[in-house]
């Protein structure tokens, strides 16, 4: 069998990229695999091709629903209808349904917090699966930048199907991360196959302001010089709204969105779909933004506020230029930046006396089950808070399948215990923030700065470098795609969105275009 | 629009009920309490008809209204109308379009009418162009479901199908005012053109997002009232909702119990199958009440009863549970006169209003 006449068949790629080739004929030869492979690389179809070559099903862990929901979307509008993305949200009837008939997926999708159901872990290891993935897998790690409790609890859960052959993907992870990896899937023969993370058509590069007027004022400037497709990362969702409508005001003829996780359904998708179509310029989001997102010539990521960690910063800045055209990655700095930093990692984790009182309420249950809405509710957590605190609660026995128990220890032990290790994480996470603050004053060239950790070379730059080697952002000459830009009027629009008379709406557009 | 809304409301309820039960029903809480305000004091026009607002901003609204002495808001948190508010709605020159909403009538159909019909033209204008693979703009599973069955028996005819709904689409909405026509349009996605999201639209034509949720929902209303009340011109747009018009509007919960009812079961044994309180069984016959004309009450309250009740309901010219009960001499129990009042609502002047 010759692997490119299969890619060619089924998905209709002349040649691999780098890197796919080797991991998918190790998969093949039942070797475990981690792979770490840049952003936009092609890393899903390291199983997607898998998927349609062997005997049984391929389960992939993907940590963000909304990421998983798309990728099924987009499998299934190219052709592969054996898909399925099985989660929380499904209602009960879509997944009785899906449960019945799981043996006909060839691709099944799940969110981890699925995993730690039994039954559903129970249903899965009756089907033949050929492969397992963990997609992201740097969430597995107590020191990836995205932690999540759930994956840790995969070892088990590979035992439990069997042993398949496993796959972790991810596009950052130190060689700390990438051991912690090993060692937490308990696969010590893991292939490795590592690449460089870096993305030679990216320029790096950075301003600093004496305040935040100024950086809007900047900002505003490089976006009206380069009418570009363009991300704007904010860290709150707030922010977004708010700078999007200063642009609107300030730009004119450029189309502006923001996007971020409280906006209802519909309208993200309207708005994804628009940036992806074209028919947005300017995207001003937050991180619930990106990951899934899947277009070719965004040209321009603007930090107007940092992530937490220099692996965050990486993925965000790896969504653009995937066509492999000259792109560029600037942040945007001001003095007071960190506080919203840091008050965000602190918030990730709950603080000490929601740790207190849980415990302390709990204490006074035992023996009960415990309903999780009402503990959200009454204590104010955010999910991930319930979820760490969950998986902390199960570590230190106090809860067991879902059952308050008695214990012999100490409630004020266990709340210590707790306490000690979020204080441990978040100097952890200063920690690591720090490293980006520190790339962001950096001496010499910004390249070999952000990537030091992760490898030591880094590729030839295809275009510039960044601002310490070769580049000033307003030198900058990308590649500009013409727009049409037209005003119809409703009956017009009518006309063309279905298709009727074609060719007056044509001859009026290039009137226009003219003009 | 939607202050207007808010303020007809309040005109509406004359004083008898508090900003929240305003809320219920623009979110269209499937409560009796909620489905029999709506009925009582004729608001079954606005029922649902704004399901996405959250409480922040009705509440913002009514602060507002409250500031602007358009409105008057009780310690009890009971609404009433300022004079000032009064010659404001009696000027407001939207009237007529208010009076266009159907909420009640087409709180079930609005919603997948629309999602359907939006994810069909995005299907056969994408398939028309030869793009297979666009992502569904809705995420709804059931509609999905329909759009595809639709599609497929009709894959033959995409041409056709796709002149005649725009040609339908065409006619109606050049019934309706610029802006509703522009703003409908902008929404659609095809080919190659993602619509507009609420925001956007709210931002481009300088509206609320409220407003524009319900030019939105107005929309769509006003389209059913064309396509149901002139059946002949429709071949195309009535496949999108003609399934939906046969169902009841009644809770899930009421018509099982419904059902145990015409089959003989009496109310308490009815709770103990249910395993549901009196209370709530009860609730269930009141919302029965409302809707059914022909659901017969006489067991749950004899005739003379009902006289009684209906008297002083007219008499007083109050629909408030706890008057009636007080002019009464609480005779009757809440029940019995939750009854009578919904047999008011079928004898008496409502008739009207159903026909908009
Ligand atoms: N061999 C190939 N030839 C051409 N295009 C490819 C090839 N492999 C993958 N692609 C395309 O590359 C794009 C990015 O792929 P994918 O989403 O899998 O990247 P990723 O590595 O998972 O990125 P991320 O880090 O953002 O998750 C997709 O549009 C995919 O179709
Ligand atoms: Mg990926
Ligand atoms: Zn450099």
């Amino acid at each position: 069998m010759l692997l490119e006449d299969e890619l060619k068949k089924h998905f209709g790629f002349s040649s691999f990229r780098t890197g796919q080739r080797e991991i998918i004929s190790d998969i093949l030869n039942n070797k475990d695999v981690l792979g770490v492979l840049p952003t936009g690389s092609g890393k899903s179809l390291c199983y997607q091709l898998p998927a349609r070559i062997i005997d049984g099903s391929v389960i992939v862990v993907s940590p963000l629903i909304s990421l998983m929901v798309d990728q099924v979307k987009q499998l299934i509008a190219s052709g592969f209808k054996d898909v399925v993305a099985i989660n929380s949200f499904l209602s009960f009837s879509e997944k009785e349904l899906a449960y019945k008939q799981i043996d006909s997926y060839k691709l099944i999708y799940v969110s981890p917090e699925m995993l730690q159901n039994k039954r559903f872990v129970k249903l899965l290891s009756t089907i033949k699966i050929g492969l397992f993935v963990i997609d992201e897998a740097h969430c597995i790690s107590q020191w990836g930048h995205e932690f999540r409790p759930d994956y840790l609890k995969l070892d088990f859960i590979i035992k439990a199907l069997n042993n398949p052959t496993v796959l972790a993907l991810t596009a950052t992870a130190t060689p700390s991360v990438q051991a912690d990896i090993l060692n937490q899937l308990q696969c010590k023969s893991m292939k490795k196959h590592i690449h460089s993370m870096d993305r030679n058509n990216i320029t790096f590069a950075v301003e600093a302001f004496d305040n935040i007027d100024k950086k809007i004022d900047f900002l505003v400037k490089v976006l009206a010089k380069y009418p570009v497709p363009t991300m704007v990362y904010f860290s709150s969702r707030n922010w977004t709204e708010r700078v999007s409508s200063i642009l609107e005001s300030r730009l004119s003829n450029r189309s502006i969105a923001f996007y971020h996780g409280g906006m209802d359904q519909t309208e993200r998708l309207l708005v994804q779909q628009q940036f992806m179509n074209g028919q947005l310029d300017i995207i001003c989001c937050t991180s619930a933004f990106g990951m899934g997102i899947n277009k070719k010539d965004v040209r321009l990521i603007i930090h107007f506020h940092l992530p937490t960690q220099v692996e965050s910063f990486i993925q965000e800045v790896g969504r653009a230029g995937r066509d492999g055209e000259s792109s560029v990655s600037l942040v945007l700095a001001a003095p007071n930046d960190d506080k919203l930093s840091k008050l965000l990692i602190e918030r990730e984790l709950p603080t000490h006396d929601q740790v207190k009182e849980l415990c302390y309420y709990l204490n006074s249950q035992q023996g009960n089950i415990i309903n999780e809405e009402f503990l959200i509710e009454l204590f104010q957590l955010t999910e991930i808070q319930w979820r760490f605190l969950r998986y902390q609660l199960e570590k230190h026995d106090m809860i067991i399948d879902s059952k308050i128990m008695s214990r012999n220890k100490e409630v004020e032990v266990i709340i210590d215990e707790i306490n000690r290790f979020i204080l441990l994480r978040n100097r952890y996470k200063y920690e690591k923030f720090a490293e980006l603050e520190n790339w962001v004053t950096i001496k010499n060239c910004r390249r070999k700065g952000l990537f030091s950790s992760f490898q030591k070379y880094i590729d030839e730059p295809k275009f510039y470098c960044c601002d310490k080697c070769d580049f000033n952002i307003l030198e900058w000459k990308p590649i500009l795609k013409e727009k049409n830009v037209q005003s119809l009027d409703w009956k017009e629009k009518l006309k063309e969105l279905f298709l009727q008379g074609e060719k007056h709406v044509e001859t009026s557009r290039t009137y226009k275009a003219d003009v | 629009m939607f202050k207007d809304v808010v303020l007809d409301c309040i005109y509406k309820l004359n004083g008898e009920r508090s900003a929240s039960a305003i809320y219920h029903l623009l979110t269209g809480k499937r409560s009796s309490q909620t489905l029999q305000d709506a009925r009582i004091y004729h608001l079954k026009n606005y029922f649902g008809i704004l399901k996405s607002l959250n409480r922040s901003k009705f509440l913002e609204c009514i602060n507002q209204l409250n500031n602007n002495d358009f409105i008057i808001v009780e310690e009890n948190n009971y609404v009433i109308l300022t004079e000032r508010g009064f010659s404001y709605l009696k000027k407001i020159s939207n009237q007529e379009q208010l009076s266009q909403f159907s909420g009640l009538n087409y709180e079930r159909i609005t919603n997948i009418f629309n999602s359907r019909l939006q994810l069909f033209i995005q299907t056969i204008t994408n398939v028309h162009s030869n793009n297979y693979s666009f992502l569904a703009i809705s995420d709804d599973k059931s509609v999905q479901i329909w759009v595809k069955k639709l599609f497929n028996n009709k894959q033959n005819e995409i041409d056709k199908w796709i002149y005649g709904i725009y040609s339908e689409l065409f006619a109606i909405l050049s019934t309706m005012s610029q802006m509703e026509a522009s703003v409908f349009v902008d929404r659609l996605t095809g080919f190659n053109k993602i619509g507009l999201s609420k925001m956007q639209l709210a931002k481009k034509y300088k509206q609320s997002y409220e407003d524009i949720e319900l030019m939105l929902v107005l929309i769509i209303h006003k389209m059913l009232n064309q396509l149901i009340y002139k059946k002949q011109n429709s071949e195309f747009l009535i496949i999108f909702f003609d399934d939906l018009l046969q169902e009841s509007f009644v809770t899930d919960s009421a018509t099982k119990t419904y059902q145990l009812l015409k089959q003989g079961f009496g109310i308490d044994e009815i709770c103990k199958i249910r395993k549901l309180k009196e209370s709530t069984i009860q609730d269930h016959l009141v919302e029965i009440a409302y809707v059914d004309p022909f659901f017969d009450t006489q067991v749950f309250l004899p005739d003379e009863e009902e006289r009684d009740i209906t008297h002083i309901v007219e008499k007083y010219q109050t629909r408030r549970l706890k008057d009636i009960n007080g002019y009464l001499d609480h005779k009757y129990s809440y029940f019995k006169i939750r009854l009578a009042l919904a047999a008011i609502q079928h004898n008496g002047g409502t008739k009207k209003e159903e026909n908009v």
